[in-house]
């Protein structure tokens, strides 16, 4: 199993998001450097600093808040919107979760085309672009 | 007193023990299939385990551990099979299948909407976004479709 990275799990905390979680990453010093160790949640100490661990979200948990599908204004026609549905593109290993919508010919992808080896990491990215973007209620 | 129980509560929501992965039956389907783990950009490697005295397994005496318990642990079990995780198999199937008539077909997941359906459905579709049927494995738990879409694939020749 695969989760967020360390950077992309602190990022996705600040939200303050309620995701159900099994790992965690917690964060020692060595000579001055930050490292991070993934550990099972129930089994971490609970006199731990809580600042120096934070949720490690794997693809599982993240598709279970990222919205199905998000509405968009259609431009030019008033109270008209398209629905774009959740993608997932794989191409030789690579992941890329987008919104996409589909009308003929035309095509359109939300979030940017940066593929991830890791699929949680593709998916995690997302849920920070939904967030930011107001489709993730907080 | 109200705070800590909110607190508590919070902390419950949040944690959750069960991990999503192929079932017991399913897992073993796929380890009587040959196929080998990918072991590439993976942090937690998880099996199903039995403890030593059964002989004739059944989903019930399964459970799951991951290869750190299974290397620190004192108890007699041993491990019958892989249980995949939804990331190892997305990492297993093809990208694409290319069917007789020569088109190409992608690998999706798709979440209903609908609560009376089961909630993922993992398949390969065309550019259009038109389901193949035959490949779409519908469950609550996306794993365990996209497990049973991999054992498709595999008997039909897709892998």
């Amino acid at each position: 199993m695969q989760t967020t990275s360390p950077g992309l799990s602190q990022k996705i905390k600040k939200f303050n998001l309620i995701i159900e979680h099994i790992h965690c990453w917690r964060m020692i010093l060595f000579n001055g450097k930050p490292i991070y160790i993934l550990e099972k949640q129930s089994e971490m100490s609970e006199s731990f600093p809580s600042d120096h661990y934070f949720p490690a979200y794997s693809l599982g948990e993240i598709l279970e808040v990222l919205p199905e599908a998000i509405k968009i204004p259609c431009p030019n026609i008033s109270n008209a919107y398209h629905e774009y549905r959740l993608q997932l593109c794989k191409n030789n290993s690579n992941y890329l979760f987008a919104y996409h919508w589909e009308d003929g010919s035309l095509r359109d992808f939300y979030n940017s085309a940066v593929y991830y080896k890791n699929p949680a990491e593709a998916a995690g990215q997302l849920l920070v672009w939904c967030v930011e973007n107001g489709y993730v209620e907080l | 007193m109200a705070l800590n129980l909110i607190e508590n509560l919070q902390i419950k929501i949040k944690t959750s023990n069960k991990m999503e992965t192929t079932s017991f039956q399913l897992s073993r389907r796929i380890k009587d299939k040959k196929i080998k783990r990918k072991k590439i950009n993976i942090n937690i490697y998880v099996f199903w385990c039995l403890d030593s005295y059964h002989e004739d397994p059944v989903d019930e005496w399964a459970y799951l551990m991951t290869a750190d318990q299974i290397e620190g642990s004192i108890y007699d079990e041993h491990v019958e099979c892989p249980a995949y995780t939804l990331d190892e198999l997305l990492n297993l199937l093809p990208d694409e299948i290319i069917l007789l008539d020569k088109s190409s077909h992608f690998l999706a997941i798709r979440r209903s909407l609908n609560m009376k359906w089961p909630k993922y459905c993992v398949c390969y579709e065309d550019s259009n976004h038109n389901i193949f049927y035959p490949s779409c494995f519908s469950n609550k738990n996306a794993a365990e479709a996209a497990g049973q879409l991999l054992i498709w694939c595999i008997e039909n020749k897709y892998l």
